[in-house]
């Protein structure tokens, strides 16, 4: 019988393990060793921390802003994760609750369907300045607004009407990384939308019928039994969400290039790898994401790990 | 062994040799290049190259790719010889990896001096020299400050070929008469345009007309702000000159310079004053460098003149962009010299890599003035070569645009930015993000300091 040998699941496991170890391991570790080479460096290994160091010091603030780039990130991270769970929470929720569900979801679904890049293109022209071009601004004109500079703009966000706020702030609170995150809540709302509503629909009846039955009204319906029964559904987007906001770049790559300091993490360190011919400086940024995305990925296993238990 | 179990190593062995199949064709891919070149044995006389076939990379695709097919067809059938000619945008990179792989093409043309130095100092290239007249033609054909750009270590090395005129700065003839604004010449300072600049932006406030003196138009990706590089590297030579120009683009000067921080000014006199730029700041850098034209010829115009490199003409004639149809050069728009009797530009230079008859031969015809002939007549093609027949332009404002190129009393200069280090001049470089956060309102002396701070460790003076 040759389910019994020891090398069999080994076997098994050995084209997956090949793909993974030639595509990702090889290439981590390489990257890691990479970035503690100084640079132009043909050594095989070395322990300089120079490319760290540039990180932290920030000392070419104009090609390559290492803190605005960590900040937008986190900006990122934060707000667009909350606003695209939020949405996507509200959305499956009420949908559930109108004739015309598949409709409605399918609309908001769309975006998901468009490619990244394409979106992108498409909404740089609805950012557009112009207002004969850009309809974001046609439409501020039209109700009597000024127009605004949504993807050049390094102001806070104000309303459409008071067109003058201070110039000088945090990085990430500028209206165009703003505009940037709104681009990336509409693609990505439909995908939470849909998972959550899945697992809405599997909230079973009889919970719902007895909290009325009980007493509660709709509001403590939703807090006291929807979330905590939806909470693991909500991880599940929770962390994708949190990864594609780590890891965010064609977005930013096609609608700004990172100008106007909207630079994230990802599009800084393909500035520094392949177009600045520092590779070790990009190698060390890549580091810093990985440290970034590696605590997120544990707690993810982590709780997979406990339900799979507690089933 | 069960049904299953057989399927499951079959499937299994499959997926494996699949697998190392796409390993095994990665790991030839150099190979597969490598019989793609043609090498063309040494010896013979330029009458028996039938047979021969000349690499050629270039940039060249759809319609130039036409023009440069007629431009050497008289070649090819006087010599027998074959072109095999591989146009791409990305010839930076396709150059950089042929060349590492030891897989050269015989001659190439990218658009750039900055990647023509670095391989002519790593002695990737072949001297002129060692093709029998070529060195004294080119330098019969072509003025010194031209022979010089394409001389690495004292060694001739390039030949300058189709180049674009940054010198230009676009304006509405018909407004210009009506207003009786007159154009500059060569012999203008820039401070003559800040006069007229002033005098335009008084009369509209004087209720003279309803027109601003610029537009202005920044936005290209990741090239954004290059219209702003460019204002500013015609600055400093026309007000600087030439020896300073040089300096600054090699970094032997800071680039936080007295010199260069007063051509940043300069710039900063017309763009940041909101009377003399329509739409201010703002809408210049939100503006696409191919739209910055149109004001001028809306009806009636919002703006005067609009300064960008002569491939402006192109996007003027082009309806789709949204400029009015039936302008016509000379009468409906023009360009007159940019201050300081500078121009900057690019061209397109060729380099060989070996000395083959075919090639020498090949590379004789392109520099001459009869194969560029062919391409100028058929437009688009503005030549360095001072034998080339003016009269051989479609038009008089391309005529002009070549003139003032090959006339002895311009300076040209190649673009400063392109042969600045990546990191500082190029897309997403130091001076583009410079300009860009300079007309956001950033503070000067941090910019110039931060893109200071851009060059390489070691090349600071």
């Amino acid at each position: 019988m040759i389910g019994r040998k020891w090398w069999v699941p080994w076997l098994w496991l050995s084209p997956a393990l090949l793909l993974s170890g030639v595509f990702l391991l090889y290439p981590t570790i390489d990257t890691i060793r990479r970035s503690f080479l100084p640079r132009g460096s043909d050594a095989l290994i070395g322990f300089d921390l120079d490319n760290y160091r540039f990180i932290i010091d920030n000392p070419q603030p104009l090609v390559a802003d290492t803190h605005s780039a960590l900040l937008n990130n986190f900006m990122w991270l934060t707000v667009f994760t909350a606003i695209t769970v939020a949405l996507g929470l509200v959305i499956a929720v009420l949908a559930a609750r109108v004739r015309y569900e598949a409709v409605a979801k399918s609309a908001i679904f769309v975006p998901m369907a468009i490619s990244f890049v394409a979106a992108s293109v498409i909404w740089r022209f609805m950012y557009e300045f112009n207002p004969d071009i850009g309809t974001v601004n046609a439409v501020l004109k039209e109700v009597g607004g000024a127009p605004t500079r949504w993807l050049q703009d390094t102001g806070a966000p104000q309303t459409p009407f008071t067109h003058a706020g201070p110039d000088s702030l945090p990085h990430p609170l500028q209206i165009n990384n703003f505009a940037l995150v709104f681009v990336g809540v509409w693609m990505w709302t439909g995908f939470a939308m849909v998972v959550l509503s899945a697992g809405l629909k599997g909230i079973s009846t009889e919970i719902l019928e007895a909290a009325r039955v009980d007493g509660a009204n709709e509001w403590q319906i939703f807090w006291r039994i929807i979330i905590p029964n939806l909470s693991p559904t909500i991880a599940v987007v929770t962390t994708t969400l949190v990864i594609q906001a780590l890891k965010k770049f064609d977005l930013v790559w096609v609608m700004t290039a990172g100008k106007f300091k909207t630079d994230v993490v990802a599009t800084l360190f393909y500035k520094e790898a392949f177009l600045f011919n520092n590779p070790e400086i990009g190698a060390a940024v890549a580091v810093v994401l990985l440290l970034w995305v590696v605590p997120i990925m544990v707690i993810s296993i982590r709780r997979f790990q406990f339900q799979e238990e507690t089933r | 062994m069960s049904a299953l179990v057989r399927a499951r190593l079959v499937f299994l062995s499959i997926s494996v040799a699949l697998f190392l199949s796409v390993l095994v064709a990665a790991a030839c891919g150099d190979d597969d290049e490598k019989t793609e070149g043609t090498t063309t044995p040494a010896g013979g006389s330029a009458a028996s190259l039938s047979g021969k076939t000349v690499d050629v990379l270039g940039i060249w695709g759809s319609e130039e790719q036409a023009d440069f097919e007629a431009m050497i067809q008289q070649w090819k059938t006087d010599t027998g010889a074959q072109v095999k000619f591989t146009g791409s945008r990305d010839i930076n990179s396709l150059l950089t990896t042929r060349v590492a792989g030891g897989d050269p093409p015989n001659v190439a043309l990218p658009a750039s001096l900055g990647i023509f130095q670095d391989l002519a100092r790593d002695g990737k290239l072949t001297p002129l020299s060692a093709c029998p007249g070529l060195e004294d033609k080119v330098k019969a054909d072509y003025a010194k400050q031209i022979v010089d750009l394409g001389t690495v270590n004292g060694k001739l090395y390039g030949v300058l070929m189709k180049a674009g005129n940054k010198g230009t700065i676009w304006y509405n003839p018909k407004f210009f008469q009506e207003n009786g604004y007159k154009p500059l010449t060569a012999n203008s300072s820039f401070e003559d345009l800040l006069t007229l600049t002033k005098q335009i932006a008084d009369d509209k406030d004087a209720g003279k007309h309803d027109v601003f003196p610029w537009s202005d138009a920044e936005e290209a990706g990741g090239g954004s702000g290059f219209p702003g590089s460019d204002w500013i590297q015609q600055i400093v030579l026309g007000e600087s000159g030439p020896d300073v120009y040089d300096d600054w683009v090699d970094h032997k000067i800071p680039y936080n310079d007295p010199k260069i921080k007063q051509a940043w000014e300069n710039f900063g006199k017309i763009l940041l004053e909101p009377r003399f730029v329509l739409g201010g700041a703002q809408r210049a850098l939100a503006t696409k460098f191919s739209e910055g034209s149109i004001p001028l010829f809306t009806q009636p115009p919002q703006a005067a003149m609009h300064y960008l490199g002569s491939f402006n003409s192109n996007f003027i004639t082009d309806t789709t962009l949204g400029f009015p149809p039936g302008l016509k050069p000379g009468t409906d728009f023009d360009f007159f010299p940019f201050p300081g009797g500078g121009a900057t530009g690019d061209a397109n230079v060729m380099m060989l890599f070996n000395s083959d008859p075919a090639t020498c031969s090949f590379a004789e015809w392109m520099a001459g003035p009869d194969s560029q002939e062919v391409w100028v007549k058929r437009g688009g093609f503005t030549s360095l070569n001072k034998k080339l027949d003016l009269s051989a332009y479609p038009n008089d404002l391309d005529r002009r645009i070549a003139q003032q190129l090959t006339d002895p009393a311009t300076t040209f200069r190649f673009d400063a930015d392109d042969a600045m280090p990546s990191g500082v001049g190029g897309d997403n470089g130091a001076v583009f993000t410079g300009v860009l956060n300079y007309l956001s309102g950033g503070d000067l002396d941090d910019t110039l300091r931060g893109i200071d701070a851009a060059f390489p460790a070691g090349a600071s003076p």
